[in-house]
């Protein structure tokens, strides 16, 4: 976790995964060559150059679009975590083949400019008040200048140094970024190419990724524990959370809380993993210590801190169980209080 | 996530998703018309003087 930094912190499953994505991405860059060259009309011939551009800018930007929805789809259904677990390396690679593809439309299309290229960029096509001929290869660059301020910042070393606050501002300019890159596509490729797979990618992809957001985003907001007994927030029966899961309640006011069973006992600790502001409720428990999902930092259960070596604590709730039902004082302990569980079957 | 992010992501995506389902339907509506089949026959004109009535 914190004590230390690694240029990438290798696991034998990040290992595999970035095998089967380097793979997918070189197959799909194949495909889409070969296919290319088959089936592109006998008068309209393409460069080698120009179809590794139309590769390279439909495979970042369809990665882009599975990244974005990676999130929502790992609140809806557990099966999307493992990739929650590992979307910084995806982020990094997205950004490296659209790297290529910006490099390669600089190298074909300004190259041979009397100016220097990268004025030619910005300086080629002036028309920037016109929607329709804007020059939309400006949208892609700022773009890309966005991802590569996240992928510089990648890495653990960033967020400790900058903050969990900043760093989260920061990586969120991805919505940005990809919002600037729909834009891009549609006011280029979707100008320039006959075929309509490019229409129904772009308005399909942005389709997803924003009904997704929205969707989760409104649950969160509507998931509100408003029912209070005593001063203390009804969460749900005991038996409703899962064995070594959790369920998340949000207090009208402060952050959100997750309630975890292991076996008959319930715990309950601050929702915000301490990296970089994970969801812990949307974690499990591994090796008796709740693990965030979009990292794998950990906490026991018994006092929200870190197992040694690690040094990161989180705030503890107390609980108890009334017929069945469990309720959390809404007031947190300071961060790392020892709590004891409420057992279920011990209902007061 | 912090109630802060969570808030910020949400707006965010108020903002961004309509202002994305504009962009597109502007570029599809720009994009140039699809190409007419040239052997097919234009539809039928009646040549009114023709008529006798």
């Amino acid at each position: 976790m914190s004590h230390d930094y690694r240029g990438v912190q290798w696991t034998p499953f990040k290992v595999r995964y970035d095998r089967w994505m380097l793979l997918g991405v070189g197959l799909y860059l194949v495909s889409f060559i070969i296919a290319s060259s088959i089936f592109t009309p006998p008068n309209e011939s393409f460069a080698p150059i120009q179809i590794l551009i139309r590769a390279t800018g439909t495979v970042a930007f369809g990665l882009l679009t599975f990244i974005l929805t990676i999130g929502p789809l790992a609140r809806l259904t557990p099966r999307f975590k493992p990739f929650l677990y590992n979307r910084r390396h995806l982020g990094v690679i997205t950004f490296l083949i659209a790297l290529v593809h910006g490099g390669l439309v600089l190298l074909w299309y300004h190259g041979f400019s009397d100016l220097n290229p990268m004025v030619s960029l910005f300086v080629s096509n002036p028309r920037y008040d016109s929607l329709g001929g804007f020059p939309f290869e400006s949208l892609g660059f700022v773009a890309l200048m966005i991802m590569f301020l996240m992928a510089a910042t990648s890495h653990d070393f960033w967020n400790a140094n900058l903050g969990p606050d900043l760093w989260k501002a920061i990586h969120m300019s991805v919505y940005a970024a990809y919002g600037l890159l729909v834009a891009h596509v549609a006011l280029g490729a979707i100008q320039f190419e006959k075929d309509p797979a490019y229409v129904v990618i772009l308005s399909g992809g942005a389709t997803l990724v924003a009904t997704l957001h929205i969707l989760t985003g409104f649950q969160s907001f509507t998931a509100r524990a408003d029912k209070v007994t005593d001063g203390w927030l009804a969460v749900a029966p005991a038996e409703d959370i899962p064995d070594l899961g959790a369920q998340i309640i949000r207090p009208a006011s402060g952050e959100a809380i997750a309630v975890f069973r292991r076996g008959r006992e319930i715990f309950a600790v601050s929702n915000v993993c301490r990296h970089q502001g994970g969801p812990l409720g949307e974690g499990q428990i591994v090796d008796d210590c709740i693990t965030c999902p979009w990292h794998g930092f950990q906490y026991r259960l018994e006092d929200g801190c870190s197992p040694p070596p690690y040094t990161e604590k989180i705030a503890t709730y107390a609980t108890r169980i009334v017929d069945g039902y469990i309720y959390v004082d809404p007031k947190p302990g300071p961060p790392g209080t020892p709590q004891l569980p409420s057992n279920i079957g011990e209902s007061e | 996530m912090k109630r802060a992010h969570r808030k910020a992501h949400f707006g965010v995506w108020l903002v961004l998703a309509p202002a994305m389902v504009a962009i597109i339907w502007f570029a599809v509506s720009l994009r140039p018309g699809q190409p007419v089949n040239a052997s097919l026959p234009d539809a039928l004109v009646v040549d009114e003087a023709s008529h006798v009535s």
